[in-house]
């Protein structure tokens, strides 16, 4: 039976190095299933040498398996035409370096045989995009790594795909650049592209992805809605602004828990994220040069480390 | 008088005629490489039977998994082998008349009933090989793609700079000329050699590290990951950084050639580019013998050899009815030439053996010759013995008739100059000799012979000998019917070549190309180029080679092991008297028991006991083991046409640059791309091993 809306699937998906004599160096991914669904974005997520970017290398072909299938589009990964659908932006920029960046996308585009007019117009849009406009005649050796991750995905998009695979891609970025790539990924997923991505910074992928599979020692660990992955049954959260926090209100809010056959566990002045207060100074320095930043108003809320589940915990450092 | 020695290559250019005999050996090469590969492969996977990674043939979507009718195809072409593996247990076996089955030992030998089996099992090994090759190219192999790659290398090439090599090329030019011996009658020689050898290495050199390490680079510096994971097919990035670097090679070969050929032209002086700027296009006519002892051949002098032949004349105390001749048929010459207002160029470089040591006033003068260019319809006898007879009657009675004639003219002028002024006298004698010629013609239409005597022949010179336009309107007389006349089989040229009387004894030395007759000759420079063709093909091999290694080893292997294929290329000559056991001692286990029992290389090692006939089975397997293995080194020496250019021989461009060069070259190059084309498909882009 084939699902339309399954867009990758993997059967028991295996993958051992093995050394030029066939012996085992190391099993990367073990008995891999996963499916990933039309118009979502999928994480995958999990420490250093978990196996994320095997897992990709195996869907693009890049890699055979050594057990089990990937299909992309319902076809086996080796086969090359499914490529004609399919975005990569690779862990790092592998772009060719003495090429600058509108002859990178044109390059590219010929890959794709786009015909020249349709290859132009389309490079010109994403050098707007990805903010390269007015670095464009320049070869990529002198870009930064920023702006190589930005050329990056430019020419993953190039072929207008349908299923774009990150490999780390807010990686190398600042938190502009970061903030910048996750609105971007969210409005590709609006568009209706699906989106596989593999991170292990944990903020990017609660912040955009619908589902994620964790992955620990090339074994998946979880995988399920992000929402209800983090969502915390057992506890109840409360925010109000006004009030001072004294005794008094403590001992308030305990009696009306306890009413309700609760119990308080903390209150307190909720923290921002380093993420959230970088934007914002970012923001207050170019609305108002030259001036130091002054926290006036209410921060936008905050996230609890106790909301993290289990799994990441260990790896949070 | 020429400077140039006739054209002596090593080895003659593949004929058309040869060229079955040539597919047949490929197709045995080839399809034993394919079946040995195609064995390799099944057998891996099969040992990897539990790892799909490593299992070939069921990469899903990489590999055209082989459909159930190759691998039957596979089976027969094994089938074949095994009949000529069991023809072998079987003759040491001592069966009899499986002899038959085997395939021949080298070259040198008749094919067999066994040729044909390998021949057959190869072809289909091949097919089986190429089948799913073949459907990719058609189905899915486009042509954008491979152009964008093609420019991607120009550019990489370009800005990383390569064509400051070309730059340095430009550089040993200006300073050549110091290398460059002086001497006049070798001046052009040398500057084509100096020229063409210059070249060679750093083209070589450059080609070799284009292809060694492009791909092997994109690999290392992970490049090749946003390039496969576009719709590419594997195979088309070696294609396309063939052609981007194949034509960047072209191009930077037609500049430095252009370049070398104004260097040339500018370096030779005057004279010597007077003599020599030609590119002659010869036509050579079949050398037999009249008078000597056979007519294959003319009298060994014991000197050289065995390349001339020598014939005497007659000495002042010899009969002068016994002579000797070396006769050259031409079969056929361009009938456009009774048309031409200039003569025909015939040319001719003998060589001259004293059998007596004269005074020194001798030892410089060389010995005369004669020339008889006739039709050989006017023969009675079809036998060249009586005819070169008939020849000397026939030449008597025109002179005698055509002195007859002569006379009154001679008388005319002789009147007509009485006080005549130094000017008209010269319009006299222009007349004169303008009514001599018409007879001399009417005369040649009446005999159909023209002959030339008394030219002197000078050792080591190329020398002409011109013939006038009516002489070939002559031999054209009723051309057309020679056909139905059944006349076809006679050469429409013969050319009887003597030796004139003289005073000592002395012989000429003659072999079938130093004579020929030169129709047409081309200006030098497009042989020059025509000549670059002949490198540039050296430089697609490398190329070639150099990236198909590249698909599976690292960049600096690859280099290398180029470069050693090409160098094992250069002593195939080497390789090949060993195949064809032409060493003196035998093969390997041969020698190795003479050294054991201390046999000298003389020694006689032909009793058939049993220990000899293995002894003597092995070498031969070896021999041909080394024969397999040779086809598998590029036959660069083929390539090398600098001796056409160097001595002013036109290139032509069917027989010299089609059948043997730009054929072979296809067929060296066709299984490196099949082998490219798997390699690059079975790889796993992002692990390199
Ligand atoms: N070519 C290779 N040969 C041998 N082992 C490899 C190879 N590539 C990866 N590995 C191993 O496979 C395991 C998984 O690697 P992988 O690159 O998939 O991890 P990852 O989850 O992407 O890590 P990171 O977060 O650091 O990018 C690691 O232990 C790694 O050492
Ligand atoms: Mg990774």
């Amino acid at each position: 039976m084939i699902d339309k809306e399954v867009v990758v699937e993997t059967r028991k998906l295996t993958k051992i190095y093995r050394d030029f004599w066939g012996r085992e160096k190391k099993v990367a991914l073990r008995a891999l299933n996963l499916q990933v669904r039309r118009g979502e974005i999928f994480g995958l997520l999990g420490p250093n040498g978990s196996g994320k970017t095997t897992t990709i290398k195996l869907l693009l072909g890049l890699l055979f398996p050594t057990d089990g299938d990937a299909l992309v589009f319902n076809m086996p990964s080796g086969e090359v035409r499914k490529n004609e659908r399919i975005g990569y932006l690779p862990e790092e920029s592998y772009l060719y370096r003495f090429l600058n960046a509108e002859e990178t996308l044109d390059f590219y585009g010929r890959l794709f045989n786009l015909d020249p007019a349709l290859r132009r117009s389309r490079a010109e849009k994403l050098i707007e995009t990805v903010g390269l406009k007015n670095d464009k005649k320049r070869i990529l050796k002198e870009y930064s790594k920023g702006m190589r991750q930005r050329i990056g995905l430019a020419q993953a998009l190039i072929n207008d795909p349908e299923l774009v695979i990150l490999d780390e891609p807010t990686s190398g970025l600042d938190p502009l650049g970061t903030r910048w790539m996750k609105d971007l990924i969210v409005k590709l997923r609006d568009e209706g592209k699906t989106i596989i991505m593999c991170s292990h910074r944990l903020e990017d992928v609660q912040d955009i992805c619908d589902r994620v599979a964790i992955l620990s020692e090339g074994e998946l660990r979880k995988l399920d809605s992000v929402k209800s992955l983090l969502e915390d049954v057992f506890r109840l959260e409360l925010r109000a602004t006004g009030v001072q926090l004294n005794d008094e209100l403590r001992r308030d809010l305990e009696t009306i828990l306890a009413k309700h056959g609760g119990k308080l566990e903390f209150i307190g002045h909720p923290t921002t994220t380093l993420e959230a207060l970088f934007l914002r100074i970012i923001e207050e320095s170019k609305a108002h040069p030259g001036r130091r930043y002054m926290p006036e108003k209410a921060a936008p809320a905050p996230v609890a480390a106790e909301k993290v589940p289990e799994e990441l915990k260990t790896h949070i450092k | 008088m020429m400077l140039f020695a006739s054209l002596y290559l090593e080895r003659a250019p593949m004929h058309w005629a040869q060229l079955p005999a040539a597919f047949g050996e490929w197709l045995q090469n080839a399809g034993a490489a394919a079946a040995v590969a195609i064995a390799l492969v099944c057998i891996s996977s099969f040992a990897q039977r539990s790892a799909k990674d490593y299992n070939f043939i069921h990469i899903a979507g990489r590999t055209v998994a082989f459909w159930t009718y190759l691998l039957y195809g596979f089976f027969a072409s094994v089938a074949c082998y095994a009949v000529i593996v069991l023809a072998w247990i079987g003759r040491w076996m001592g069966v009899p008349g499986v002899d038959a089955l085997l395939p021949r030992l080298n070259a040198t030998m008749p094919s067999t009933i066994g040729d044909l089996i390998l021949t057959i099992a190869g072809a289909i090994a091949l097919t089986v090989a190429l089948t799913p090759v073949l459907m990719d190219i058609v189905s899915r192999l486009s042509f954008g793609r491979i152009w964008a790659l093609a420019l991607l290398s120009w550019k990489e090439a370009i800005r990383g700079r390569v064509i400051w090599v070309f730059g340095a090329m430009a550089l040993i030019f200006l300073f050549a000329h110091w290398f460059v011996p002086y001497k006049a009658e070798d001046q052009l020689r040398n500057y084509v050699r100096v020229v063409f050898w210059s070249m060679t290495p750093l083209f070589l050199v450059l080609a070799a590290l284009l292809g060694a390490f492009s791909i092997p680079n994109d690999v290392k510096n992970n490049s090749i990951h946003t390039v496969v994971t576009k719709p590419v097919e594997p195979f088309e990035i070696v294609l396309g950084r063939f052609l981007g670097f194949g034509s960047l090679l072209t191009v930077g070969l037609f500049v430095v050639s252009s370049l070398s050929l104004l260097y040339v032209v500018r370096g030779v002086t005057d004279e010597a580019a007077q003599e020599s700027f030609t590119a002659r296009i010869p036509i050579y006519g079949k050398l037999h013998f009249v008078g000597t002892k056979a007519a294959q051949k003319g009298d060994s002098v014991g000197r050289e050899w065995s390349y001339r032949s020598y014939i005497t004349g007659p000495s002042h105390n010899t009969s002068d009815k016994f002579r000797q001749f070396a006769v050259w048929d031409f079969a056929a010459f361009p009938e456009d030439l009774a048309n031409r207002i200039e003569e025909v160029l015939f040319e001719f470089s003998f060589d001259i053996f004293r059998l007596s040591k004269g005074d020194a006033k001798e030892e410089g003068r060389g010995i005369r010759v004669t020339f008889a260019f006739v039709d050989p319809r006017v023969f009675r006898s079809p036998d060249a013995n009586f005819q070169s007879i008939e020849l000397r009657e026939l030449v008597k009675k025109m002179e005698e008739e055509r002195s007859k004639e002569f006379e009154p003219i001679r008388a005319r002028f002789e009147k007509a100059k009485q006080g005549r002024s130094k000017e008209e006298v010269g319009e006299l004698t222009a007349q004169r000799r303008a009514d001599e010629e018409k007879v001399r013609e009417k005369y040649r239409n009446l005999y159909r012979i023209h002959q030339e005597t008394g030219i002197e022949v000078i050792d080591y010179h190329t020398q002409q000998v011109l013939v006038p336009p009516s002489a070939f309107k002559a031999f054209l007389i009723d051309h057309d019917k020679r056909v139905t006349q059944g006349e076809n089989a006679l050469p429409m040229l013969r050319v009887f070549v003597s030796v004139d009387k003289t005073q000592q004894s002395q012989m000429l030395g003659v072999a079938q190309a130093d004579f020929y007759m030169v129709p047409h000759v081309m200006p030098f420079w497009q042989n020059f180029l025509k000549g670059t063709i002949g490198m540039w093909c050296t430089h697609m091999l490398v190329l070639a080679i150099a990236l198909a290694m590249s698909t599976y080893f690292s960049s600096v292997i690859s280099f290398i092991a180029t470069i050693f294929l090409y160098l094992c290329g250069m002593s195939l000559d080497y390789m090949r008297e060993i195949a064809e056991g032409r060493l003196d001692g035998g093969g390997p286990a041969e020698s190795a028991i003479r050294i054991t029992k201390g046999l000298p290389v003389a020694a006689r090692f032909d009793e058939a006991t049993p220990m000899n006939t293995v002894i003597k089975t092995l070498d031969q397997l070896f021999s041909w083991w080394i024969g397999r293995i040779i086809s598998m080194f590029p036959d660069v020496g083929r390539h090398d046409l600098h001796l056409y250019v160097a001595n002013g021989f036109d290139i032509g461009w069917i027989d010299v640059l089609l059948v043997d060069n730009l054929l072979p070259l296809g067929g060296y190059l066709l299984p490196w791309a099949v082998l490219a084309y798997y390699l690059m498909k079975m790889r796993e882009t992002a692990n390199p091993t």
